[in-house]
């Protein structure tokens, strides 16, 4: 290829098209190249050819009009600039089509041939630099992300060799020790587990932001996750004389999810709210069909804590958000779980939020999409 | 009637992992040998004839993969099972180690009580 500029004109008005031809080769540059078509949907496929270095569009044509128009090309050819063509009285319209991602908006009628060159450089400068710096963005993310999951690797094998011996001298495989002994090593041994948590959370993390989630959808008993949710927190709830228990509905709900995400899910919420009952409290998991909409299924964990502020009941998902008092009353973790949490259910298609439990506590609530029973018996 | 203690093969490259692995596989009644390298690993399986291998796979000299997969094509020693014990993250690396051969995959750090089981069944029970 060599340095030729394709433009590609969506335009209608034959009066405004000859102006435009007049004023682009009044202008004298060799490399324009200009394309005309009248409609959309024409303009649609010359972009589907891949040739065009930049389009001029009017926003008023036979099969689309106003912004609807723009949004529409920007989603048909988002890797194309693109300058919109406007009439004297459309200005505001035109500003916001710039806001909507246009590069630059012409009045027509008022166009000379070097103000349309220069329009037409500058937006194709202003559009490679716009995907430079997207690339660089992305770049800086990944590099993050993978230096995060390279320190997250580095540290297992330390935590490892800590494990092991703690766990050595805990089981009395080096000599015999003594209630204190015992008690100082299960504190270590508790710390492992949290930093091993740390280092998931982090893995995770990365993953997530990183859109590289994996997920393998089937249809899942929730009834069954929240069974093995019990199990892998009861000992944690015990510990801390924390009731817990999951409400038993009328049927086992099936969602269409991946299940190791939905007990990756459920577990961090739970582990939160334990986290937060004060002892003798009661930490509830509970799922049933959405009221407001039969095609997705809500799961939640209620506590007896102290509940969440409403103007935070929307911060608390936020990356790297770390309720203060957890500093005091157990130990901070990364801030990265209800993050996680949120971006994961996002993924699959539901949303999360907190509620104030009625007689104090949060309700933590999830929905997912419910199980296509029809889709099922096909296999 | 007595039977033989199982021999086990613990290869890793960090000596903090090893010698903790070794007080634990020991009190749990088995033989234990040690390699530290990819080189060194399969002299070892050639000298020592473990009944079961635990390989890392971050390994100077060749990583762990090579050795699983040379261990799994040499015939004398296709049938020792390898459970890989390894700090990488099992969405990267589990598929590939189960599809070169190995019988269980873990993560560091592994749970005692669920790598001693593993390891039980992998013998075939019989400890």
């Amino acid at each position: 290829m060599t340095d030729r500029i394709e433009i590609l004109l969506v335009e209608d008005n034959p009066g405004d098209v000859r102006l435009l031809r007049e004023a682009l080769a009044e202008a004298g540059d060799e490399r324009f190249r200009l394309n005309h078509v009248t409609h959309l949907a024409q303009g649609f496929e010359r972009l589907e050819e891949d040739d065009v270095d930049v389009v001029l569009l009017d926003l008023s044509l036979p099969d689309s009009s106003g912004l609807e128009t723009l949004i529409k090309t920007r989603a048909a050819a988002p890797d194309v600039p693109l300058v919109v063509l406007t009439g004297l009285a459309d200005e505001r319209l035109a500003v916001e089509a710039v806001r909507q991602g246009a590069q630059d908006y012409l009045v027509k009628g008022a166009v000379e041939g070097e103000v349309l060159a220069r329009c037409i450089r500058y937006a194709l400068e202003r559009h490679r630099l716009a995907v430079e710096l997207e690339r660089a963005r992305r770049e800086q993310l990944e590099t993050k992300n993978k230096f995060l999951s390279h320190v997250s690797h580095e540290l297992r094998t330390p935590l490892t060799a800590i494990y092991q011996l703690t766990t050595i001298l805990a089981d009395g495989l080096a000599g015999e020790i003594g209630a204190e002994q015992k008690e100082h090593l299960g504190v270590i041994l508790r710390n492992v587990d949290q930093l091993k948590r740390m280092i998931q959370d982090l893995v995770e993390g990365a993953r997530v932001a990183m859109g590289k989630v994996s997920l393998e959808l089937h249809d899942v008993d929730v009834r069954s996750v929240m069974s093995d949710v019990l199990h892998s927190l009861r000992p944690v709830a015990d510990e801390k004389n924390v009731g817990l228990s999951t409400v038993e509905g009328n049927s086992g709900p099936l969602v269409r999810a991946d299940p190791d995400r939905v007990y990756e899910i459920l577990l961090n919420l739970v582990d939160n709210a334990i986290k937060f009952t004060p002892e003798g409290g009661r930490v509830t998991m509970a799922a049933t069909t959405l009221a407001e909409d039969g095609h997705f299924i809500k799961i939640s964990v209620t506590d007896t804590g102290p509940g969440i502020s409403p103007e935070l009941r929307e911060t608390v998902f936020e990356r790297w958000y770390q309720e203060e008092r957890s500093a005091r009353e157990s130990r901070k973790g990364l801030g990265l779980g209800l993050h996680i949490c949120r971006e994961l259910v996002a993924r699959q298609g539901g949303r999360i939020w907190a509620d104030a439990a009625p007689g104090g506590g949060t309700v933590f609530s999830f929905t997912l999409p419910a199980a296509d029973l029809r889709g099922d018996a096909r296999g | 009637m007595h039977v033989d203690k199982a021999k086990i093969l613990v290869i890793d490259d960090d000596q903090d992992v090893r010698r903790g692995l070794g007080i634990r596989l020991r009190a749990n009644n088995y033989k234990v040998g040690f390699a530290e390298d990819a080189v060194t690993a399969l002299m070892a399986i050639r000298r020592e004839e473990p009944d079961l291998v635990i390989l890392d796979l971050g390994l100077p000299g060749g990583g762990g993969f090579g050795v699983l997969e040379k261990l799994e094509n040499l015939p004398a020693f296709s049938g020792v099972p390898v459970i890989v014990l390894t700090a990488r993250e099992p969405d990267e690396a589990q598929e590939r180690a189960l599809a070169s051969g190995a019988y269980a995959f873990f993560q560091k750090p592994a749970d005692n009580d669920e790598l001693l089981a593993a390891i039980d069944r992998a013998l075939g029970g019989s400890s």
